[in-house]
């Protein structure tokens, strides 16, 4: 948990003791979805295999809001969320002070959700949407990678009779992992700019967003710190350290340690001295050679790890979106581009529709929902998907969803710069999210039938 | 009442699904509210305003499944029990406001409407007593 986090936390519970105050207002509300995935595939797609998967669909969020004084427009807005995702791990998506400073403008200091896309700030609450979870192709975490900052958010609604409009800025900061090649990839995010604008009526909605966001991430250091990496062995058969590693020992080598310096002196080609960018650099290719030596497509993997930068980048998100949700009829698309530059992740461009008729309590609906990946040098996620679902309503709050889904993977982009500009990069849709990389192949099958069912409550 | 009128009625109060229960909009017998519109419920009770004529207000509701609720939401605000559901929902979980406030039964929301003075809700005839007042009647 972040310091920011911590102190949006501890303001709440210094606000707490003051519920005994005439007129203040405590309220508890949440939300869970239990849910079960299958694929037809031995690899993991996204967060399933064969075995099937309790985790990909379930979580569990839990929301407290205090407003300390009915005449003061303060509150204080705690949401706590869990997915079996990232193993239950409780995370404060939403953390801050709300101030209410007139009917029309509502402003937030703290930790906030980031509004990319329609319905990304409700991503979670499978109530308010007819799938098990918006589609992946444009909400997962693979085309936004990080779903909160900690700064400032200004909201505007005005309310016409039947109509509204609404406007919405955020700014901020924040730390974050980015799981990816099975590394938790820490990432700062320097800076966040997002703003979306909406009109709506009684039933449906149109928006348009736009967000910028500047990050470093150490992508190279995380890969080469993983244990098959510091597992390695280079060509004289003794054990490779990671660069960190190193440093730790270089610096008990100098205090006398004689340990670390018949370690030091027999990694080939280190002497024993103050650790300079060359000896770094010199334990990060041999371990990264070390590293590729266990997969197929070694010296491939070699080039591309060699390529990764350490630093900084930035990436821009647009999106235009439509909904109408009337008394029969469903209807939602969504279009979205993103950009990234400085991190060998690719651009995409990603989008859906989807249509659905309610009859009685029951929605059976429909998705065709793609994902073009293009101008990277290490992945490239092409994928198009058809999902049928159903959702039955039980009670107000609480449905029950099915669904089916076909994937078909993209065809192969060509590598456009890096090491090995010019050969093709075949696509591996969102196959091996979180791949392990002592299994992990990139051999990975064309299509993907998945079947899932899930039981989305509020309360 | 002869069987044909029986009859009548009956197959009336099918077809309108048995919603011909009068819904009272009350608040405390003493509140300075006078009256009040249906578009003016129904910005309350979506959490659009707080306020009715320039003063603050708090609207109070009944549990999801309560038929008087049902029959507000219904003839006030447009919305069946999910729909009102998951437009709530949206609003609290993505920081749009305050919950309302919820009571759980009619008897309960006697109470609660005796104890605040500026709130408004809504029961049926048969829960009217001296402690609110009735601000508008939604046949």
């Amino acid at each position: 948990m972040s310091l920011n986090k911590s102190l949006a936390a501890g303001a709440l519970a210094l606000a707490l003791p003051m519920s005994a105050m005439a007129a203040s207002d405590f309220k508890v509300n949440g939300f869970a979805n239990a849910g079960y995935t299958w694929v037809d595939s031995d690899e993991t797609y996204l967060f399933a295999d064969k075995d099937g998967s309790f985790n990909e669909s379930s979580h569990f969020g839990l929301q407290m809001r205090f407003s300390p004084n009915e005449d003061v427009p303060i509150s204080f807005v705690m949401q706590l969320l869990a997915k079996g995702r990232f193993q239950w791990e409780v995370n404060a998506d939403w953390a801050f002070i709300n101030w209410q400073a007139s009917e029309s403008l509502s402003v937030n200091l703290g930790r906030v959700k980031l509004p990319f896309f329609l319905i990304s700030e409700s991503y979670d609450v499978g109530i308010t949407y007819p799938w098990i979870l918006p589609p992946e192709e444009i909400y997962g975490f693979s085309n936004v990678p990080f779903t909160s900052v900690t700064g400032l958010s200004l909201d505007y609604t005005h309310y016409f009779d039947e109509t509204w409009v609404n406007a919405k800025f955020i700014s901020g900061r924040d730390h974050t992992t980015v799981p990816a090649m099975s590394a938790d990839i820490p990432v700062e995010i320097l800076q966040f700019f997002g703003a979306a604008f909406a009109i709506g009526g009684e039933a449906w909605e149109a928006r348009l967003s736009a967000s910028k966001v500047e990050f470093s991430m150490n992508i190279a250091d995380a890969l080469l710190a993983l244990p098959v990496a510091t597992a390695g062995k280079d060509a004289a058969g003794n054990a490779i350290v990671t660069p960190t590693a190193l440093l730790a020992m270089i610096n008990a080598a100098e205090d006398g340690d004689p340990t670390a310096q018949g370690m030091i002196a027999a990694q080939a080609g280190i002497g024993v001295g103050s650790l300079t960018q060359g000896v770094y650099d010199a334990a990060r290719a041999e371990q990264t050679a070390a590293l590729a030596a266990g997969f197929a497509g070694g010296a491939e993997l070699e080039a591309l790890f060699g390529a990764i930068p350490n630093g900084t980048g930035n990436a821009e998100f647009y999106s235009a979106g439509f909904r109408y949700d009337g008394d029969k009829l469903f209807f939602m698309t969504e279009a979205a581009r993103r950009s990234v530059r400085g991190v060998p992740f690719p651009d995409t461009n990603s989008g859906f529709f989807t249509v659905g008729y309610r009859i009685d309590k029951m929605m059976p609906h429909f998705t065709y929902s793609v994902l073009d990946t293009e101008d990277s040098i290490l992945v490239n996620q092409t994928q198009t998907s058809a999902i049928l679902g159903l959702r039955y309503d039980i009670e107000p709050w609480a449905a029950l969803k099915f669904e089916m889904q076909y994937t078909e993977l993209g065809d192969d982009n060509i590598r456009e710069s890096g090491p090995l500009m010019g050969s093709p990069l075949p696509s591996t849709g969102l196959f091996n999210e979180l791949p392990d990389l002592t299994t992990f192949t990139g051999d990975v099958p064309d299509e993907v039938l998945k079947l899932q069912v899930a039981l989305t409550m509020v309360f | 009442m002869n069987n044909k009128a029986l009859a009548t009625g009956i197959l009336c109060c099918l077809l309108s699904g048995f919603s011909t229960a009068e819904v009272m909009v009350v608040t405390h017998a003493k509140s300075d509210i006078a009256a009040v519109d249906m578009a003016a419920l129904k910005k309350l009770f979506l959490g659009k305003t707080a306020k009715l004529k320039g003063k603050k207000v708090r609207p109070v509701t009944l549990p999801d499944t309560n038929a008087i609720k049902v029959e507000f939401d219904s003839k006030v605000v447009g919305k069946d029990p999910g729909k009102m559901k998951a437009y709530w929902a949206n609003r609290i979980f993505t920081g749009k406001g305050r919950p309302l406030d919820q009571v759980s039964s009619e008897e309960a929301m006697l109470v609660w409407l005796s104890e605040n003075k500026n709130s408004i809700g809504y029961m049926s005839a048969d829960s009217i007593s001296s402690k609110v007042k009735v601000l508008l009647t939604i046949p």
